[in-house]
């Protein structure tokens, strides 16, 4: 988890550094929120990898799961 | 008109749909065609090429008078800013869910096929690392790309399938009866499930040059999509029978595998694997280019390359939080996937045509 926070961090200020020099605010905030929503759904995943998978999840939903 | 020199051709939107559908069609059609057709499998793209064509005179019809327009924009002039941003979120996020699943196809397919003692990460890390920097370079020098290695993976694919020849064997491919039509007409599900990402293409239909093509280069696509389909089903059903071809997870590695040159060069489905890495990269980097298009057109921003890169780390978590092994995957496929690839590959855009018709907004 901490390498991918790590290239989260990394990745996040190439990408802002950039979209600043373009005058990109609009683009800027939304990055921002889409990054981070991806990094919450890292600690969500990597804090507990043996949870429920998603498809299990959908899959029983539907009552699917064999 | 002077076409824009940072679009790409309608010819090379829809080289990219045939490259991206070929990895999906070359795992999951032998395998559900057999299973649901049995011996008459090989017969099942002769089903699925009509809806696909009419699926092409949808699109045709869409854009005749929107030429610079992306769907997209067309979802949101159709449906209005609110019913349209709330189709278009639901495409991002299938999307976003599809660049992980063949994310973890990929890496599946390395670990079943040719190397079982290797952690995912590395697969994952590696074809993101190519998609990331392939995507950033814009749909020209991707589609560019596609282009070139699309030919090539044609002439392979073309040439296995001639190599496989002498292994097919006709009692697994006859006899075919008038029973065999309704078992057929259920093949669609897999295979138009598949073929539907023909309309997906237009999301970035705002940089493809010459839209009034879509027809006839739509048609064309449908020819290949039906020869290499058949090609396909004849090499797996046809070599191994599909009581065999619907019990092994990867028919296609499992039919090059007999191929035998003079009996001396055997055991080339490496070569196999290596294109099928290259249509893997595909299929992800298209996934990944519509998310970029579908946030464009959500979100009316001007540029989206940047985005890369949380849409790369998305992929590389719920490539891992999917399923917990195969069977899931398989099953997430089969009764999620491609469902719900029906509806929004042609289901949806049916719709769009017809409400943007009564509206007269198309």
């Amino acid at each position: 988890m901490f390498y991918l926070i790590l290239l989260m961090a990394g990745l996040g200020a190439y990408d802002i550094i950039q979209m600043r020099a373009k005058k990109q605010k609009k683009q800027i905030v939304v990055y921002i929120v889409f990054m981070l929503l991806v990094g919450i759904f890292g600690i969500f995943y990597f804090s507990s990898p043996d949870r429920t998978s998603f498809a299990k999840l959908l899959l029983t939903i539907i009552g699917r799961k064999d | 008109m002077l076409a824009s020199t940072d679009k790409i051709s309608t010819r090379q939107a829809i080289i990219i749909f045939l490259t991206a559908q070929s990895s999906p069609v070359i795992r999951i059609v032998p395998r559900d065609a057999s299973k649901i057709a049995g011996r008459a499998g090989w017969l099942a793209p002769l089903f699925s090429v009509l809806p696909f064509v009419c699926l092409v005179y949808i699109m045709h019809l869409l854009f005749e008078k929107q030429k610079d327009a992306s769907l997209g924009e067309l979802y949101l002039k159709v449906f209005g800013k609110v019913i349209g941003r709330v189709i278009l979120a639901f495409y991002l996020v299938w999307f976003l869910i599809l660049s992980g699943l063949y994310l973890r196809y990929f890496a599946e397919r390395f670990l079943s096929a040719l190397l079982p003692n290797t952690a995912p990460v590395f697969f994952y890390f590696t074809m993101l690392a190519t998609v990331f920097y392939a995507v950033r370079g814009g749909i020209v020098n991707l589609a560019r790309t596609v282009e070139y290695l699309f030919y090539l993976f044609t002439v392979v694919f073309v040439a296995l399938f001639v190599l496989s020849i002498p292994n097919v064997q006709g009692i697994n491919l006859l006899p075919v009866t008038q029973y065999d039509i309704i078992p057929l007409i259920g093949t669609m599900k897999p295979i138009f499930g598949i073929w539907g990402y023909f309309s997906l293409v237009f999301f970035f239909g705002d940089e493809i040059n010459d839209k009034e093509h879509i027809r006839r280069f739509g048609l064309q696509g449908a020819l290949y999509l039906l020869i290499t389909c058949i090609m396909l089903l004849i090499q797996t059903i046809g070599v191994y029978g599909h009581t065999v071809i619907q019990r092994v997870p990867l028919p296609y590695i499992v039919a090059i595998k007999s191929i035998s040159l003079l009996q001396t060069i055997e055991r080339i489905e490496s070569i196999a694997l290596a294109f099928w890495v290259f249509i893997d990269f595909t299929v992800i980097s298209f996934f990944a280019y519509l998310v970029i298009s579908v946030l464009k057109s959500l979100l009316s921003l001007t540029e989206g390359k940047n985005f890369i890169s949380p849409i790369a780390l998305f992929a590389f978590i719920f490539a891992f939080y999917l399923a917990n092994d195969r069977l899931e995957l398989r099953q997430f496929t089969e009764y999620i996937g491609l469902p719900i690839n029906i509806f929004v590959c042609f289901i949806m855009p049916t719709v769009l045509l017809a409400v943007g018709k009564l509206r007269k907004k198309v």
